[in-house]
């Protein structure tokens, strides 16, 4: 049974169409990279897979569970159990890198020792642990990189939902953080669906590519047959 | 000289003339008599009346504020982030009374609950010892002020990063969401706005002179107009400039702190509203019912009463000459802020000028407008300067030190929309830094710059703490002759005339909010 499922999406805003028809499955433990150019629909799919908005037409399911259909959202985004690391990160400027993962466990009544336990862990996985006082400004950018990652998997997920997040970094730091995701990956065993313009980042972080144009799926494949694909098509060369 | 430069000179020559009033202020008040001494200190702080007074006026800047903030969050919360119906209509109307003096809602309130008056009736005598006391005081300036903490708040509500609460949403209800995540996002603004609101109620001499409230801002303009003390004054002045530098310290500090963290984006959307459901209708009413009550009553109660045969007419005969010259110089002075004000934010915006083009401005916007009054005529009262003591020019100055920092926000607000690469394209293709500035930056920041107009004409319209100071002489503004109006004259044309100030500040604001409006869609 696939984890993560968008059944024939169509989702539109005002006169556009972010998705025509869209449909993914993203099995357990699978790790999937949603490629395409800007405004083909990829942050639409990840946002309604969240939670935040809802489809116009077809349905999204999380773990054979429906969670929104037609305009209605049927599980609301803290009740999928899915963390997201999202393109601005998003840290919350107010509180430390620890607060930025407790918040989360609070709120699911996880204990406090068992709140303390969990952070500090997950701090030591990413390599944070000294920074835990600190405020999210205080660190580089490649830190803030890691705190958004160690607060959505601070939660367990059972799917990480990540939007371009390293799409600002200079060339080095994004290896190491694709380095980094996947070795958590191998820890955690999460579903990844990755969202990128950048068919580099796509190759090195998933094992199938899905390439969308115009709010539908174009092709999908290994990352080979993607590059292979897309070599084929004059209109792609050099833009990745 | 270049742009920077230029930038540079043209916040300096307005520092100056906002803050050479001041120290020369500080300087009569320490030269009583030619000589150093402090004489007018230690005759105005020997009785114990003054400390009375200044606990007195701290007290209702403090209760003012704390009611401000409160009312304004809530209102801010329902009005910005939720679905409440007529949410625009009920935003415009709870702005409305920031186009009035104080002294205007003072008055439709006493008109509203004397004998004879709509509530008069029901609540007798009790009614109108309640509103001449503290407590009436602290009423009709939440009333005035409360715009003030909802236009800060709810702008930083509606400007705020959306994806920060979303982050949120994965793992937490809306209700923690909100007091964990939205509120706190909001606190510096709500923070700002009630340290405005305490500074200008410490400054307010016209409402609570009215009400027959004892603060201590009316000390130095006594001491100034009354007892031609001119040294007495300035010391009497010296206590609100220093709380107001104290507060602002403070928030400094504060703000330093958040600011740097706290970087919202500017387009502002995605914010999700937080769905009433049914419960809509039990959220609009009291909102409606609380504005009619704050405003709306007291308006009522001065429409009904100045709509006596002739009323408008002797108005216009014992005013009208004051009408048309408030209309004059709050045009010429919001010209100035739009000047002053658009370059300093440019400054700003761009780098060049640093945290003081915004911070001095603020500073003087809540300095009592008494207090920059007396500071203004110890500095151009010589006999070199006596043609700009004796003119216009002295108010339209005092104007532009208050109100500069409207133009330097709705600027910098405008500049954000405006991506810096518009400007560095002009670059490339060799125009010059006028030629970018006013060829590119000023026609794509033209409905900025409007605003910024209309927002400073409203607040020059309605000044009425330093137009009582320094108006020359038989130069009145309509603010000031309504103020003395009020001691003696006939109920019904104080009414109009408290309705021919509304009249002109509603043409303004309507284009303001219809500016806002077109903006937002």
């Amino acid at each position: 049974m696939s984890l993560l499922n968008l059944k024939d999406i169509t989702k539109i805003y005002g006169a556009r169409k972010a998705l025509d028809g869209f449909s993914l499955k993203v099995m357990e433990g699978e790790r999937v990279a949603l490629l395409g150019p800007s405004g083909c629909g990829k942050t639409t799919a990840l946002r309604l897979l969240a939670g935040f908005e809802a489809p116009d037409r077809g349905q999204v399911e999380i773990a054979g569970v429906p969670a929104a259909a037609e305009g209605r959202i049927l599980v609301l985004p803290e009740a999928r159990l899915l963390g997201m690391v999202f393109q601005d990160l998003a840290l919350w400027p107010h509180f430390t890198v620890r607060g930025n993962l407790e918040f989360g466990l609070k709120a699911k009544g996880v204990p406090a020792k068992e709140r303390k336990a969990r952070i500090r862990e997950m701090l030591e996985r990413v390599e944070l642990l000294e920074y835990a006082a600190a405020k999210p400004a205080a660190l580089s950018g490649g830190q803030q990189q890691r705190v958004a990652l160690a607060r959505a998997l601070v939660m367990r997920p059972r799917a990480l939902l990540m939007d371009e997040p390293l799409s600002s970094l200079d060339v080095d730091l994004n290896r190491r953080l694709r380095e980094e995701i996947l070795r958590l990956h191998q820890e955690f065993q999460f579903a990844l669906l990755y969202v990128t313009h950048d068919r580099g980042e796509a190759s090195a972080l998933a094992e199938r590519v899905v390439l969308m144009k115009l709010g539908q799926v174009e092709m999908e494949g290994t990352p080979d047959q993607v590059r292979a694909y897309l070599e084929g098509q004059s209109d792609y060369r050099g833009h990745w | 000289m270049g742009k920077q430069g230029a930038l540079r000179v043209v916040f300096a020559l307005w520092t100056l003339n906002a803050l050479l009033p001041v120290l020369a202020m500080i300087e009569r008040s320490l030269t009583p008599g030619g000589h150093l001494s402090f004489s007018a200190y230690g005759r105005l702080f020997f009785w114990g009346r003054e400390w009375n007074l200044l606990e007195s006026s701290l007290g209702l800047a403090l209760a003012t504020a704390v009611v401000t903030g409160i009312l304004g969050l809530a209102l801010s919360l329902l009005l910005a982030r939720t679905d409440i119906p007529g949410r625009g209509i009920l935003s415009v109307l709870f702005v409305l009374p920031l186009l009035l003096p104080p002294t205007i809602l003072a008055y439709g309130w006493s008109a509203l609950l004397e004998r004879d008056g709509l509530l008069g009736k029901i609540w007798g005598p009790s009614g109108t010892a309640f509103l001449f006391s503290s407590r009436g005081g602290v009423l009709v300036l939440a009333a005035s002020f409360l715009p003030l903490i909802l236009l800060f708040t709810m702008t930083s509500l509606l400007s705020a990063n959306p994806r920060l609460e979303e982050a949120a949403r994965l793992s937490a209800k809306a209700p923690r969401i909100l007091f964990a995540i939205t509120i706190p996002q909001s606190a510096p603004a709500l923070l700002t706005g009630c340290l405005l609101v305490f500074c200008l109620v410490l400054g307010e001499t016209g409402a609570p002179t009215f009400l027959r409230v004892n603060v201590f801002a009316v000390e130095s303009l006594a001491q100034f107009s009354a007892f031609y003390d001119f040294s007495s004054a300035t010391a009497a002045a010296m206590p609100l400039l220093l709380i107001t530098l104290l507060a602002f310290w403070g928030l400094h500090r504060l703000r330093a702190h958040r600011a740097a963290a706290l970087q919202p984006v500017p387009t502002g959307t995605g914010l999700r509203r937080i769905r009433l459901g049914q419960l809509r209708p039990w959220f609009f009413l009291p909102v409606i019912l609380l504005w009619t009550a704050l405003a709306g009553l007291p308006l009522l109660a001065l429409l009904i009463r100045s709509l006596e045969p002739a009323a408008f007419a002797e108005a216009l005969t014992r005013g009208g000459a004051s009408f048309g010259r408030s209309l004059l110089y709050a045009g010429l002075g919001a010209t100035l802020v739009l000047f002053f004000g658009f370059l300093a934010g440019y400054g700003r915006a761009d780098g060049t000028l640093g945290y003081g083009a915004e911070a001095i401005p603020l500073f003087l916007f809540a300095l009592p407008g008494s207090v920059l009054g007396i500071g203004l005529i110890s500095l151009w009262n010589r006999p070199a300067t006596g043609s700009i003591y004796g003119s216009p020019m002295i108010l339209l100055l005092g104007l532009l030190a208050q109100y500069m920092v409207l133009g330097v926000w709705v600027t910098r607000s405008a500049l954000t929309f405006i991506p810096r690469s518009m400007e560095e394209a002009a670059a490339m293709a060799g125009a010059s830094s006028i030629s970018r500035l006013t060829r590119i930056t000023i026609p794509l920041a033209s409905k900025g710059l409007v605003a910024s107009w209309l927002l400073a004409f409203l607040f020059c319209l309605r000044d009425t703490g330093l137009a009582m100071v320094v108006y020359p002489p038989g130069r009145e503004t309509l603010p000031v002759r309504l103020f003395t109006l009020m001691a003696n004259g006939k109920p019904a044309l104080i009414s109009a005339l408290c309705i021919l100030i509304l009249l002109s500040a509603a043409v303004p604001f309507g284009a303001l909010a219809l500016l806002f409006a077109k903006s937002r869609s």
